[in-house]
């Protein structure tokens, strides 16, 4: 992304459950406008196995782990397919550690965490913990939901505070351009908030075409996802500051209000976070 | 016999054709007259058809008789048009879809004009519904609406697995989603318990968590259980939702046409159910502009939203099967082509994936359809011979209300699953046009025939000749000639139509009525006027398309002519011969008649009493004909020597006749020849004759009496007429004659002579130039009379018999 670190890898992480092949199409997609390595991550749970064991079933492992490497060999055909078709750069690998563990198994500063979220979530502390993980270790992390958008649809970045707004400006540029898709941008009701959001936007922005901006008079997350959301995204970017953050780990529904992929930003660099 | 032979005065050439006066007909061209509407001498079938148009009750259907080409589908049609306008004008129909039968489409009247209204409001809705319905779908509100309605249903599985997670949780049991399903295991410091670690538990420790891991095994049990009720409850408030968005688009696109007939209550009833339906798949009028979207009429850049025929919104379109919106009162329909399919209508199917279906759009309006509350005018003989055509028109008019079914489908034989659309009430009257024979043939053959078409309306073929119908027919001329664009006639014109008017059914007392060859006659002579430049067509034009006519079909008597010419056949003009006569005869090829004189001859000896046609013997001969010479058997033995038995054996024929011969109209020719054979008189070859002959000897009028003369005319013309070439007619036959021109000008000019008999003595006296005698008070026929002669002869005849003893023809021996 211009002006900011390149992201070497989108890091998909997989597990037996499966993912939807128009979420992985998307992602595949997405790492292609970065330019990115598509790196498909299959975690397999060592907490599973263990619980496994408490399965009143004799030949529950044998089942198990017959199940678990056709799943592998499933989705790495899957990733294969869709990698070639894109013609990216892709790997499969199989890491085996605790579910939460697997961000600090996989992942590096410079890659994206890709998550391909069920329609029906199931285990959201899991999730909540992988979206830390991934914001903590990594430049982002995109949720893909299990349904995508319709095509010809714009980039929307949201921009809630003076702290998210370069990077998500950039991010948002760059991946509109990539794309061949519209650039909007909604921003909280704040004058001063909004003028800069112009400025960096036409700084970044060189292409045909104008660049969209909503102002929308709240903070309140619930609003302003319902207004990203009637701008029916391709793709919404947001540098969440912690508070909001903190918000949307507490009501994952939150990201299904906006109805499309997100790709959260962390707030700071990841090498800057490191060092 | 009773009274003396008068000799028979030749007739004049004023009696051979009558005449037609130009002056007579009082106009100057037919520009002059008005047009006429009317018919020549129709009374009892106007009355007939009076009758059957106007009674409204079952079963008074008409059938019109007459000859072709007498226009009777032209007048019928004519005529019934007065009655059908003076009708009210009959409802519209249509075909819509029955939501609660499918396959039993529903059959709807509608005020007249109302239906193609309906049917184009219909059609709007559909295409409208294409642009608002997804419009109504894309909104923010039904999509703020649905995603809520989505996530409360997720939020809801969301929180009870969560709800679930943190009860596990709290009993230090993991709750974990596996690819197979969930399970629950112990934690031990916020790990899963090893299984080698639990099992060095104690038993009542491992039981209690296995008691623990158990109940909340239960509750993710029941909560699983409700996983898919939570999810039938998301699709119905889905549908709920759907249809109270859908509700708006489609009631507001529905509202127009629901208040235009809202009058109507079975119309009303219809688009009720079609709203209803609507919203309930409205789903598919998203589905289908999302297809067609992308779509842009060709050259517009406009979506090309309006649905050609999409399928799936058959179902709400309107099948305007009948519209009587434009009709002047009731309908008359003419069909050409009588099949099934055509008259009371069918279901057709298209090919979709190699399958045939239907449905009620495909269903096609019959005739009979077309004609409900009106005429029907059908002609009889195409009905016939349209398979099972007739059968389907007498079962609809029995059961007076149509229903369409597949071709075969009453015989059981069909094995397509089709539809069974609501008969529709008929009320018709239908016109069957056929001629005589097939009339009489379905009085006669079919029972159901006198029940269904009780009135017959029986067009004559002629009418008197009058001055008022010479003028009515003058009327007509001038009609059609106006109606064909042709010249107007001149008087001379129209008088010489008249004239073979009359010659072509031979009766100088009435006028043909036949319409159809008198338009042709009418065409060909505009034709020669205007190759003559004449700006009306006059006498000649007329007289010289009659010509044209006549040589375009003369090879065959010109063959016949040239064969007598070249002594082929053998006709004596000349001389005279004991046994021998010219006989007359008609001969008919395709339509076309003319005369040709036929050599008869007669041979006798002594037999037993026989008379033997030739003919007859060796079946060249059709009854009639054998009918006649029989009576010449029975009118000699009645007439001679009635105190012997019949000791004669004669033979008859007709030489070189190598074809049939039928009719009785050379019976007299043959009686001639036999008495000239019997009396040993010859017969004077310049003479030819014609005429039936009944058992007293009385001459009786027989057909073609004007051809007959022309065909031994042209002979004798082409040998030279001598002013003793002459024809014996029948004198009942006089007022037939209307002989051609050339003929009448040589009986004027004495070069040619026509002979009206009335008795067979009469005209042997003509032919032999002998009187026939008549018998005296002794008994007997004077001396020198042909009579006597005869007698005498059939005497010696049975005197030979006796005196030789003969008993049967095997040992004749006699001679002539």
């Amino acid at each position: 992304m211009s002006g900011k670190r390149k992201t070497t890898r989108v890091v998909l992480r997989l597990d037996n459950f499966g993912a939807s092949a128009p979420a992985l199409q998307a992602i595949a997609q997405l790492a292609r406008a970065m330019e990115a390595e598509l790196a498909a991550r299959l975690v397999e749970d060592n907490r599973l196995l263990a619980a496994l064991a408490f399965n009143a079933q004799p030949s529950a492992d044998e089942a198990s782990d017959a199940s678990a490497r056709h799943a592998e060999r499933r989705l790495r055909a899957l990733i294969e397919s869709i990698a070639t078709q894109s013609e990216l750069a892709w790997s499969f690998d199989i890491v085996r550690c605790a579910g939460v563990m697997a961000a600090e198994c996989t992942l590096h500063a410079d890659d994206l965490l890709a998550l391909a979220l069920p329609e029906i979530e199931r285990a959201m502390d899991v999730l909540r913990e992988e979206i830390s993980n991934g914001l903590a270790r990594t430049s982002g992390v995109l949720l893909m939901p299990h349904a995508q958008p319709a095509r010809n649809r714009p980039v929307v970045g949201m921009i809630t505070d003076e702290a998210g707004l370069s990077r998500t400006v950039a991010s948002c540029a760059d991946l509109s351009a990539s794309l061949r898709l519209p650039l909007s941008f909604v921003v909280v009701d704040d004058r001063d908030l909004f003028a800069r959001v112009r400025a960096a936007a036409a700084s970044h922005w060189s292409e045909a075409g104008a660049v969209a901006l909503h102002a929308v008079p709240t903070a309140q997350l619930d609003i302003l996802a319902a207004h990203v959301r009637s701008l029916r995204p391709k793709l919404v970017v947001w540098a969440p500051p912690p508070s909001w953050l903190k918000e949307l780990l507490a009501r994952p529904r939150l990201l299904r209000e906006i109805g499309a992929p997100i790709l959260l930003l962390g707030m700071e660099s990841p090498s800057d976070k490191a060092a | 016999m009773s009274g003396a032979p008068s000799r028979p005065a030749r007739l004049p050439a004023s009696a051979l054709r009558r005449r037609c006066d130009p002056a007579s007909l009082g106009f100057g061209s037919t520009e002059e007259l008005e047009p006429f509407d009317g018919l020549i001498g129709q009374e009892r079938a106007l009355e007939a058809i009076d009758l059957g148009a106007r009674m409204d009750k079952a079963g008074f259907n008409l059938f019109v008789l007459g000859t072709r080409g007498s226009a009777r589908h032209y007048t019928v049609g004519a005529l019934v048009e007065r009655y059908a306008e003076a009708l009210p004008k009959p409802r519209d129909w249509i075909y819509v879809f029955n939501f609660a039968k499918p396959n039993q489409p529903r059959a709807i009247a509608l005020p007249n004009g109302r239906a193609g209204a309906l049917k184009a409001a219909l059609d709007h809705v559909i295409d409208e519904l294409l642009t608002s319905v997804p419009a109504v779908f894309d909104s923010d509100e039904y999509q703020t609406r649905r995603h809520a309605l989505e996530e409360d249903a997720r939020e809801r599985q969301e929180k009870a697995f969560e709800a679930l997670n943190e009860r596990a949780r709290t009993q230090h049991i993991a709750f974990l989603r596996t690819p197979t399903g969930f399970t629950f295991a112990p934690l031990v410091d916020g790990q899963v318990m090893k299984p080698e670690a639990f099992s060095a538990l104690a038993e009542a420790e491992r039981k209690a968590i296995n008691l623990r891991i158990e109940t909340l095994q239960k509750e993710l049990s029941a909560l699983l259980e409700s996983v898919p009720r939570w999810e039938r409850e998301r699709r119905a408030k889905v549908r709920e939702l759907d249809a109270s968005f859908a509700s708006v688009a489609v009631k507001a696109a529905m509202h127009e046409v629901s208040e235009a007939f809202a009058d109507l209550p079975d119309i009303a009833a219809h688009l009720d159910a079609v709203t209803q339906d609507m919203i309930r798949r409205a789903g598919l009028f998203r589905a289908v502009a999302a297809a067609k979207g992308e779509e842009t009429a060709p050259g517009t850049g406009i979506p090309d939203l309006v649905s050609d025929d999409e399928p799936r919104f058959r179902r709400y379109r309107v099948n305007l099967l009948v519209s009587n919106g434009s009709a002047k009162g009731a309908p008359i329909i003419t069909e050409d082509n009588p099949s099934v399919g055509n008259l009371i209508g069918r279901i057709e199917h298209q090919a979709q994936m190699g399958a045939l279906t239907t449905d009620f759009t495909l269903i096609r309006a019959g005739s009979l359809h077309r004609a409900n509350g009106g005429f029907l005018m059908l002609d009889a003989r195409r009905l016939l011979m349209e398979p099972l055509a007739w059968e389907a028109l007498k079962r609809t008019l029995r059961s007076r209300r149509i229903a369409i079914e597949a071709p075969f489908e009453h015989s059981g034989v069909s094995g397509v699953v089709s539809l069974e659309p609501d008969p529709i009430p008929l009320s018709v009257k239908v016109v069957l046009v056929g001629d005589r024979t097939l009339y009489y043939m379905l009085a006669d053959g079919d029972p159901d025939f006198r029940d269904l078409f009780k009135i017959a309306a029986d067009f004559e073929d002629a009418a008197e000749w009058t001055d008022a119908t010479a003028i009515s027919l003058a009327r007509l001329i001038a009609t059609i000639a106006k109606r064909e664009h042709l010249r107007p006639l001149s008087a001379r014109a129209v008088a010489r139509v008249i004239e073979e008017q009359s010659r072509d059914i031979e009766d100088t007392k009435r006028l043909s009525l036949h319409v159809s060859p008198l338009a042709d006659l009418l065409r060909e002579a505009d034709f020669w006027a205007r190759e003559a430049g004449h700006a009306i067509v006059d006498n000649v034009d007329v007289e010289r398309a009659i010509e044209a006519r006549e040589r375009r079909q003369d090879r065959a008597p010109k063959l016949v002519q040239e064969s007598i010419a070249r002594g082929i056949v053998l006709i004596d003009t000349a001389g005279a011969k004991v046994g021998q006569i010219n006989g007359l005869s008609v001969l008919t090829l395709g339509g076309y008649s003319f005369g040709k004189p036929s050599r008869i001859t007669a041979r006798v000896r002594v037999g037993s009493g026989q008379v033997i046609d030739i003919e007859r013997e060796v079946e060249l001969s059709g009854p009639l004909h054998s009918k006649g010479v029989l009576i010449l058997s029975a009118f000699l033995s009645a007439r001679y020597a009635l105190d012997r038995p019949p000791s004669l054996h004669a033979s008859l024929v007709f030489e070189q006749s190598y074809g049939g011969v039928d009719g009785d109209s050379a019976s007299s020719a043959e009686l001639y020849a036999l008495l000239s054979a019997l009396a040993d008189v010859p017969i004077r070859q310049c003479f030819a004759v014609t005429g039936s002959v009944n058992q007293r000897g009385e001459v009786q009028a027989i057909g073609g009496v004007n051809h007959k003369i022309e065909g031994f005319f042209d002979v004798c013309r082409a040998r030279g007429l001598d002013a003793s070439h002459s024809v014996l007619i029948p004198s009942s036959n006089m007022q037939h004659l209307m002989l051609r021109a050339d003929v009448v000008e040589a009986v004027a000019a004495g070069r040619f002579h026509i002979f009206p008999v009335t008795t067979i003595d009469e005209g042997i006296e003509l032919l032999t130039g002998t009187p026939a005698g008549e018998r005296g008070a002794d008994g007997q026929f004077p001396e020198g009379t042909i009579n006597r002669r005869i007698e005498e002869r059939l005497v010696a005849f049975a005197e030979a018999r006796r005196r030789y003893g003969m008993a049967s023809d095997a040992s004749d021996t006699g001679a002539r």
